[in-house]
């Protein structure tokens, strides 16, 4: 019943026309007007008294907190002591210039953009060959969602377990079969971002698959029925039909991807802490030890306003796109 | 799907080959943490890349579910499940009303409205957790505070905190929205000649027709608020009694894995936590998938 979009007619139109309108002209009559005025009236005054409580609901908790935050982006505050004290805009200019937080912001963007390519490379692939006729196909499809619907908080917890230094730790004994020695991964500057980006990923690659996968799937058969009339081949029928068929969704699965990578949090906050030598630390995580740690409002603020900014230009572009694709 | 002729046989070997090899390693964390719930110690340790149980013992759930050194498995289960029913409630009835507003009403300002509730949507709740936790600890005349929200904690580390935020699930709005545009008007003029009111007509009219996506929302919003960890951990994180499940687990996790000294930290028992943690979740999504693929992608994409 979802997947049937052919049907997109407009209720109150409808409505309208069977209580009394003609869908140009409208009626001639004095009592048939007054039915579609009032219908048109009632309709405006439903809608408005159920919106009502839904939009104060995003006003309050959504505007009204980042208005908040705006306000203590410009401030030095430690949460206890009132007032707090106007810095203007030197928090801003500590994120853009400090050494630490350039390194948070390096490690963020690099982070996303590793976790962006694997998750859209691997996830496009998997969903090609779960597009084709293979027995099993739901049960794969099954496992590559898996990680998606367990508690990252919690999964990432047990990479400790993975990640043990000794050679009980369940990737050192794979090393100490093949009589490698074990490695101390949560000291190595480069092994912890490396699980960090490979924990992310493997809890988002599922959400991509199951997108191109229903994209490959809603792409229409005949297409492809016409194209081999006209002798196309595999290849063709690959880069003439299937690739740009799938460019909305290609579009689509490349913001989330990236607004979801860019806020990666669960593996540092629980696993890494940041490190080793803040090798770890997302802007997220920055964010969240800066409030909560060093209980430095101001700074946690203006670092979540930059987010929010960036985060929502990427999802209002992802919107005009989506709209021009239509 | 492209069938042209019959696939060789090679490359029918090969998806195969690729497919099941990339499955397991994306399926071996995991099944390894099931596998380590039924081992003891011992065992654990001498098949440390892949355990493998000598007997399949609940032992380690009974342990797990009778420690309450972190705050009890059991409570935590039981708040959790009331939270996931809050929020589902509330997320299905903005759906439903919302969706109905925006599928199938005009009014003036439609599109202004709708892309305010949209941009709900581009503020991550990871991001406005700093000024909710101002909001709910300065929240006047209650947990000690002045009417000028002075003096007191508010609603931090009580269980309002748990069932405040996040009710309006902006996703789901925009989910059923899609589903009601595509739905036929003629029940609705029919039930409204016979004079049933607009709350009738949503619940006994579209409700039933619009099953699978609000299935889907459903489980959305159970996965969600089940795994919910960031915002229990700042807003209800001192107190212990009513700590969800997620933030109980991972505490008795880090309990476990920094026991050291004299011994290495009690492995299965941990996975047994995650692994009962986790069984509410896939059970439903193995359940419901059909709805939710259906009923998630088909509308999110489309539309």
């Amino acid at each position: 019943m979802a997947t049937s979009t052919t049907m997109a007619v407009s209720a109150s139109a409808t409505a309208a026309l069977a209580l009394g309108a003609r869908d140009d002209a409208g009626p001639t009559s004095f009592s048939g007007r007054l039915r579609v005025w009032r219908w048109k009236y009632r309709q405006a005054w439903t809608a408005y008294l159920i919106l009502a409580p839904i939009v104060l609901y995003l006003f309050v908790f959504t505007w009204i907190p980042i208005l908040i935050m705006a306000a203590l982006s410009v401030t030095e505050w430690n949460i206890v002591q009132w007032p707090p004290t106007f810095v203007g805009l030197e928090n801003y200019v500590e994120i853009f210039t400090d050494p630490y937080y350039q390194k948070v912001i390096r490690t963020t963007v690099t982070f996303a953009l590793v976790v962006l390519v694997l998750e859209l490379v691997v996830g496009f692939g998997i969903a090609m060959l779960l597009n084709q006729q293979l027995r099993g196909r739901a049960m794969f499809r099954t496992i590559w969602y898996l990680p998606v619907v367990i508690s990252g908080a919690v999964l990432a917890q047990t990479l400790a377990v993975f990640l043990y230094p000794a050679k009980f730790g369940a990737l050192n004994s794979i090393l100490d079969l093949f009589g490698q020695p074990p490695v101390i991964w949560t000291r190595s500057e480069f092994w912890m971002p490396f699980w960090v980006i490979m924990f992310s990923f493997w809890r988002g690659v599922g959400t991509v698959v199951i997108f191109f996968l229903a994209g490959l799937q809603s792409i229409d058969g005949t297409l492809y029925e016409a194209a081999q009339v006209d002798g196309a081949n595999r290849w063709k029928l690959f880069r003439h039909i299937t690739i740009p068929q799938l460019a909305p969704v290609t579009l689509f699965v490349f913001m989330t991807s990236l607004v979801r990578s860019l806020q990666i949090w669960e593996a540092p906050l629980v696993l890494t802490y940041g490190g080793p030598n803040q090798s770890t630390r997302t802007m997220v995580y920055s964010m969240y030890s800066d409030a909560f740690g060093n209980l430095a409002m101001g700074m946690a603020a203006a670092e979540s306003i930059l987010m929010l900014v960036t985060l929502m230009t990427l999802s209002g572009l992802n919107l005009r796109f989506l709209r021009v694709q239509q | 799907m492209t069938g042209i002729g019959r696939r060789p046989l090679w490359l029918s070997i090969a998806m195969y080959a690729v497919l099941g090899v990339t499955s397991l390693i994306i399926l071996y964390p995991l099944a390894f943490m099931v596998l380590a719930t039924f081992t003891t110690v011992d065992q654990y340790l001498r098949t440390a890349f892949f355990p493998i149980p000598n007997s399949f013992s609940f032992q380690n759930y009974v342990t797990i579910l009778s420690d309450c050194s972190q705050g009890c498995m059991l409570g935590a289960i039981v708040v959790t499940w009331i939270r996931c029913l809050w929020y589902i409630f509330w997320a299905l009835l903005v759906a439903i009303m919302g969706g109905y507003a925006f599928g199938r009403l005009t009014f003036p300002f439609k599109n202004a409205l709708f892309l305010f509730t949209l941009s709900g949507l581009m503020v991550p709740p990871l991001l406005t957790a700093l000024p909710h936790y101002i909001m709910l600890a300065r929240f006047p005349l209650v947990g000690g505070n002045s009417i000028w929200g002075i003096g007191g904690s508010g609603f931090i580390n009580t269980l309002p905190a748990l069932g405040m935020l996040g009710l309006v699930n902006v996703i789901a709005l925009f989910l059923v929205k899609q589903n009601y545009e595509m739905l036929p008007g003629d029940y609705e003029e029919a039930a409204r000649v016979d004079g049933a009111g607009t709350l009738r007509v949503i619940f006994q009219i579209y409700v039933p027709m619009l099953k699978p996506a609000l299935t889907a929302v459903a489980i959305l919003e159970f996965v969600q608020i089940w795994n919910d960890y960031f915002g229990p951990l700042i807003f209800v994180g001192g107190n212990r009694d009513i700590t969800p499940v997620a933030l109980t687990v991972q505490r008795l996790i880090y309990a476990y894995t920094q026991r050291q000294g004299d011994t290495v930290g009690d492995f299965p028992l941990i996975f047994a936590a995650a692994t009962l943690m986790s069984i509410p979740t896939v059970l439903v999504y193995l359940a419901l998938q059909r709805y939710f693929v259906e009923g998630l992608v088909g509308a999110g994409i489309k539309g």
